[in-house]
């Protein structure tokens, strides 16, 4: 009996182990960033591009790049819109970013060059009930057909391979299209860890046992 | 005898352009409150339709197929000088954010709105006037939801909020668009304020008398030249 007890007692700890691993901790992010001050050094690490897709028609085309910072300790993920359609009045993802952290903002170089006469609140980001979302400043008037315009966030995550996100835009039309995001993929480390976890609670087990 | 028909010419352009409507630059604009629109009269010619909003199918890039993420009901009524397009609208997840239109709508007086009491009931802080905000641009008319009205359209009944949008133009069908986070964005269709421009007799008569003052320029013009030739 007492060596049941040892053993539930082992595996439970083995769990709250992992499992207290592979949550991700809360982490505070910074909102309205502009892209040009982000570290994107570290290089790119891959690219997707498809287009934007909505009742039918084409509405132009996303590209979701992804870069690591100079310590490859972060991913930032950049989602660049040429829509063919004017005044885009909303981008959102249809996913909320997993690993999120760092910042969220987007290009103010671009804004400028697509006529935002206030390019640090020419959009607003949050983090919404199903994902990020960047509201635009109603109150100007810009971004016509053809220019592009980079948002981006930033997660701890490598993107995935097997799985992506849905990235949107809205106007008098809709426009959606697949594009790279973070995917949970257990890092090297703490599948070491839950190995040794798992073989802890193995051996308690066969201490146990032994006792008896 | 040509400087007249120059002068006709470009009256007869400056009356067309006049007439041509002129395409918005985008603002923001008040929100109406439904309550305070007064008698919308009757629906019109039984124009009641209930579509869903669905997102776009994704399927060949890897991604999700098209799904239903709100619902609208639109109706159209009308009072013998305006029509009032009523748009019931529920998202069917929370997340959603914004509601707008596939078309640029001709509004009456700028009347476009929603239901307060009807998004304080959904969830809107205070009177329910700062719900949203509407903005009209060149292509369409939109309704951002609050940003930090976070009981607004939060995915837990009640969702529905009514819009509605008032013109002198009678319905055609045309789109709506629902979107925001957690779905793809999706549109339906729904009855707008899309039907053909039909002339309005002071404009057919404009034109008739711009024809007929031409071929007469050029009908004594014609004599003219014929009675020197003589």
């Amino acid at each position: 009996m007492k060596n049941r007890v040892r053993t539930v007692i082992g595996v439970v700890v083995g769990f709250a182990a992992v499992l207290g691993l592979m949550a991700s901790p809360a982490q505070a992010v910074t909102f309205d960033v502009n892209y040009s001050t982000i570290d994107i050094s570290g290089g790119m690490v891959t690219t997707m591009q498809n287009d934007l897709v909505g009742g039918g028609t084409p509405h132009g085309s996303l590209v979701t790049t992804v870069y690591q910072n100079a310590a490859h300790t972060l991913y930032t993920y950049e989602a660049k819109f040429i829509p063919v359609v004017n005044e885009i009045s909303i981008i959102s993802t249809s996913f909320v970013p997993l690993g999120l952290t760092g910042s969220v903002g987007w290009s103010f170089q671009d804004a400028t060059l697509a006529g935002a006469t206030s390019a640090s609140t020419a959009f607003a980001s949050l983090l919404g009930a199903g994902g990020l979302e960047w509201d635009r400043n109603l109150a100007q008037d810009f971004w016509s057909a053809n220019q592009q315009m980079r948002f981006f966030f930033q997660s701890t995550l490598a993107p995935g391979t097997a799985t992506f996100g849905v990235y949107n835009q809205s106007n008098a039309s809709i426009g959606s299209a697949v594009g790279l995001a973070p995917a949970a993929v257990p890092e090297p480390m703490t599948l070491v860890l839950l190995s040794s976890g798992l073989a802890v609670a193995g051996l308690w087990a066969r201490w146990g046992r032994r006792d008896a | 005898m040509r400087a007249r028909v120059g002068i006709l010419g470009i009256i007869v352009l400056a009356v067309a352009l006049v007439l041509t409507p002129a395409a918005a630059s985008a603002v923001l604009i008040s929100g109406v409150d439904y309550a305070t629109i007064g008698p919308i009269g009757t629906v019109y010619q039984g124009d009641v339709m209930i579509s869903t909003f669905m997102t776009s199918d994704l399927t060949a890039q890897g991604g999700p197929p098209s799904v239903a993420n709100g619902q609208i009901t639109s109706s159209v009524y009308y009072n013998g000088t305006v029509f009032t397009y009523v748009l019931q609208v529920t998202p069917l997840q929370a997340g959603e954010s914004r509601l707008s239109t596939g078309f640029l709508p001709a509004l009456y007086n700028n009347s476009a709105g929603w239901d307060f009491t009807g998004a304080v009931l959904a969830g809107a802080p205070g009177t329910g006037s700062t719900a949203f905000t509407e903005n009209l641009s060149s292509t369409n008319l939109g309704w951002t939801k609050l940003s930090t009205a976070t009981a607004l359209w939060d995915g837990i009944s009640p969702d529905l909020v009514t819009f509605f949008i008032q013109s002198t133009v009678a319905p055609g069908l045309s789109t709506y668009n629902l979107s925001g986070t957690g779905l793809p964005n999706g549109s339906a269709a729904g009855f707008a304020p899309v039907a053909a421009a039909v002339s309005e007799p002071g404009s057919l008569l404009l034109v008739a008398f711009g024809v007929v003052g031409t071929v007469a320029m050029a009908s004594r013009r014609r004599g003219f030249r014929a009675n020197r030739a003589a």
